[in-house]
């Protein structure tokens, strides 16, 4: 059964120069132009089926948002067919849907009422979305305009999933709340989506709706940019965001050491070697900065000494988007020993297999004196790659393990 | 149609009434007397009129123009009058004021006019006792009339309701309706006769007492209240006739302009 249908759906606001051009507009429509015309989605077309997941990716102002609202019914379309089997909850703006003088219980009686709750289930609804939500009893009974950003999406989250409708649709979930809380989150959509619910996903996370989500629609400029199984789909819009990266990398990379920008790294050194070009290969030579764990990676650098450098010291690190700093290897704690150089040369590093489990990461390449105190130059967190995975499992990386369980007792 | 909105209220009569009861709450929030001042406000302000009118001005107006206590004429004029101004002005900026809940699809918009309607009406009801108890003290016997009291205050929620949609609406496209709502209130208040008899109008301005329903609503209620008369049908009909109109055009507004509202707060 098709759960959302869609075809040839636009929605494009109004701007007003003067307020009273909205009232004529408004009484007599079509009469004169009295304004400019913000197209936020064009001509979409897409199915999703009862009990998938769809995930909605695309950069900023792409039209995720806009198309969430017309899912949830808070905009209405300016043309185009939306059939939507079932009733929608969701979470888009923090807060929308909840009156800021009333506390969390007013409001929850509230929203239960709005989603058609049945009434002599209301309290019940009400107690499964407080032990949801984990707010203390006294933090319940004020007004949740003194509430913080975290508390308000950890009680709208809890209310969304709980008032019991066909469809849930999220916008950016991951954006605010604790780590603890975000855990908990993912693992209730997780198991809503086990439970054969359609589920609407906006995120910029990328790997976790990748995994969560069987089909992916990507907006460019509010149209569909490609829609169908969410691998291929949000895999080519990584591809995306990193070729544009490389793109701006490259750009910064012709000005000079002191004006460059800080973006995600930044560069730094003496300068009496530069590092002119750093390249991350496959197991085939091919350059690529998409790898699966357990895959070999090699990064190869190309660097110049403008003068003789005796010994001097190579290393190679990844960090993780997050900043988590994952490895750091060198030539001097590996005990290699180096010559002299000058000219052109280039040195390369090769992982027989990465370890490391889905994500973003960073390489850093450096180039140290002989002691390791200053660096010649160092492009910190300069070149991404991103890792997918087959490997089920949290955490940094995977070790290749066995288990044993011994069903005897122990004494 | 209308009739379903007001289906729609009575099955959702549990969320309208977080609404009122909220609001209700909200007015003495904070304050030692709570609930109190919702009957010590009226008291107060009969004490200030009958100090005012009957000591210091010592107006004296004749029996036969059926005012026999000033402070408690101008009194009985001044509820109904104070419900319907309060109802309005605060529906009119409600909708913007309140656009997190206007934002989520679902949520019915126009409960947020029609509560303050139905509370500013609840809010009078303690003016009133505090008006009948003064009445019944000061030796006019309660008649019988008061029954059809319920009735009047029906029809004045209905005309309420009509005008804080019309305006709640308004409001969202054209955002001056504030301060020329401000202005055509005090406009609206004098030219009630809630602080003079309506017999004194001069017969060429009679029209303005005619299609004015809140000169209706006024004469009704001293009717009723202060001369133990039953109202004059025309004026009733006048009443009842101009409410359900001013109700339909409201609602006409509202639900047309509704799915706007999203685009525009």
């Amino acid at each position: 059964m098709t759960a959302i249908r869609v075809s040839q759906l636009s929605k494009s606001y109004k701007l007003y120069s003067k307020p009273y051009h909205r009232l004529l507009d408004f009484l007599w429509p079509g009469k004169g132009t009295y304004s400019t015309v913000i197209q936020a989605l064009k001509n979409i077309d897409l199915e999703v089926e009862e009990g998938q997941t769809l995930a909605v990716v695309g950069d900023n102002g792409a039209g995720k948002t806009t198309f969430l609202k017309l899912l949830s019914g808070s905009v209405i379309p300016t043309s185009g067919v939306l059939k939507i089997k079932g009733t929608v909850a969701g979470i888009l703006d923090l807060g929308v849907g909840f009156h800021p003088g009333f506390n969390a219980w007013e409001n929850l009686r509230m929203s239960c009422s709005i989603h058609n709750v049945e009434e002599r289930k209301i309290p019940e609804k009400i107690g499964q979305i407080i032990e949801f939500a984990e707010l203390s009893p006294e933090i319940l009974n004020r007004p949740i305009s003194t509430y913080s950003a975290g508390m308000l999406m950890r009680l709208a989250f809890a209310a969304s999933i709980n008032v019991d409708a066909d469809i849930l649709v999220i916008d950016e979930i991951l954006a605010v709340g604790d780590q603890y809380f975000q855990r908990k989150c993912i693992e209730k959509i997780k198991q809503i989506v086990r439970s054969r619910k359609t589920v609407v996903i906006a995120s910029h996370s990328l790997h976790l709706v990748k995994n969560l989500c069987e089909k992916a629609v990507w907006f460019e400029a509010g149209m569909i940019k490609a829609f169908g199984p969410a691998g291929p789909v949000i895999d080519s819009y990584i591809e995306k965001i990193n070729s544009r990266e490389r793109t701006m990398l490259s750009a910064s990379a012709e000005t000079p050491v002191a004006e460059k920008p800080k973006l995600t790294g930044f560069v730094e050194g003496t300068g009496e070697a530069r590092i002119q070009k750093v390249t991350i290969r496959d197991r085939h030579g091919n350059e690529t900065s998409r790898f699966r764990t357990g895959d070999p990676m090699i990064v190869e650098v190309e660097f110049e000494a403008f003068k003789p450098v005796t010994s001097p010291i190579f290393g190679v690190a990844i960090h993780r988007k997050d900043g988590i700093y994952c490895c750091g290897p060198n030539t001097m704690y590996d005990g290699y020993t180096t010559g002299v150089f000058t000219g052109r040369h280039v040195f390369a590093i090769r992982y027989e297999q990465v370890p490391l489990l889905a994500g973003d990461y960073f390489f850093s390449v450096a180039i140290y004196d002989r002691e390791h105190v200053y660096p010649f130059d160092w492009h910190n967190q300069l070149y991404q790659f991103s890792v997918t995975t087959d490997c089920r499992g949290d955490g940094l990386v995977h070790i290749p393990h066995a288990w044993t369980i011994d069903e005897k007792k122990i004494g | 149609m209308i009739i379903d909105r007001f289906r729609y209220y009575f099955r959702k009569k549990d969320l309208l009434l977080v609404f009122i009861r909220k609001d209700l709450k909200s007015r003495y929030a904070g304050s030692y007397l709570g609930i109190f001042w919702s009957v010590l406000n009226p008291l107060l302000m009969l004490l200030t009129f009958t100090f005012v009118f009957s000591v210091i001005l010592k107006i004296e107006f004749h029996a036969q123009q059926g005012i026999l206590n000033y402070a408690l004429y101008v009194f009985c004029g001044m509820l109904p009058w104070l419900a319907i101004q309060e109802s309005i002005s605060r529906s009119t900026s409600s909708l913007i004021e309140n656009a997190s809940l206007v934002k989520q699809a679902h949520f019915p918009a126009s409960i947020l006019p029609t509560h303050l309607a139905i509370a500013g009406v609840i809010n009078e009801f303690f003016g009133l006792l505090v008006l009948i108890i003064a009445v019944a003290v000061s030796s006019y016997h309660l008649s019988p009339h008061l029954l059809l009291l319920p009735l009047v205050i029906l029809l004045q929620i209905i005309f309420t309701l009509g005008l804080c949609w019309f305006l709640a609406a308004l409001n969202v496209f054209f955002r001056d309706t504030v301060p020329f709502l401000n202005v055509g209130m005090m406009i609206w208040m004098f030219v009630t006769p809630i602080f003079y008899p309506s017999s004194t109008y001069p017969p060429k301005l009679e029209f303005l007492l005619v299609f004015n329903p809140l000169a209706h609503l006024v004469d009704i209620y001293r009717e009723l209240i202060l001369n133990n008369h039953w109202p004059q049908t025309a004026s009733l009909a006048g009443l009842a006739l101009m409410s359900v109109a001013v109700c339909g055009a409201g609602y006409f507004l509202f639900s047309r302009s509704q799915p706007r509202f999203n685009d525009l707060i």
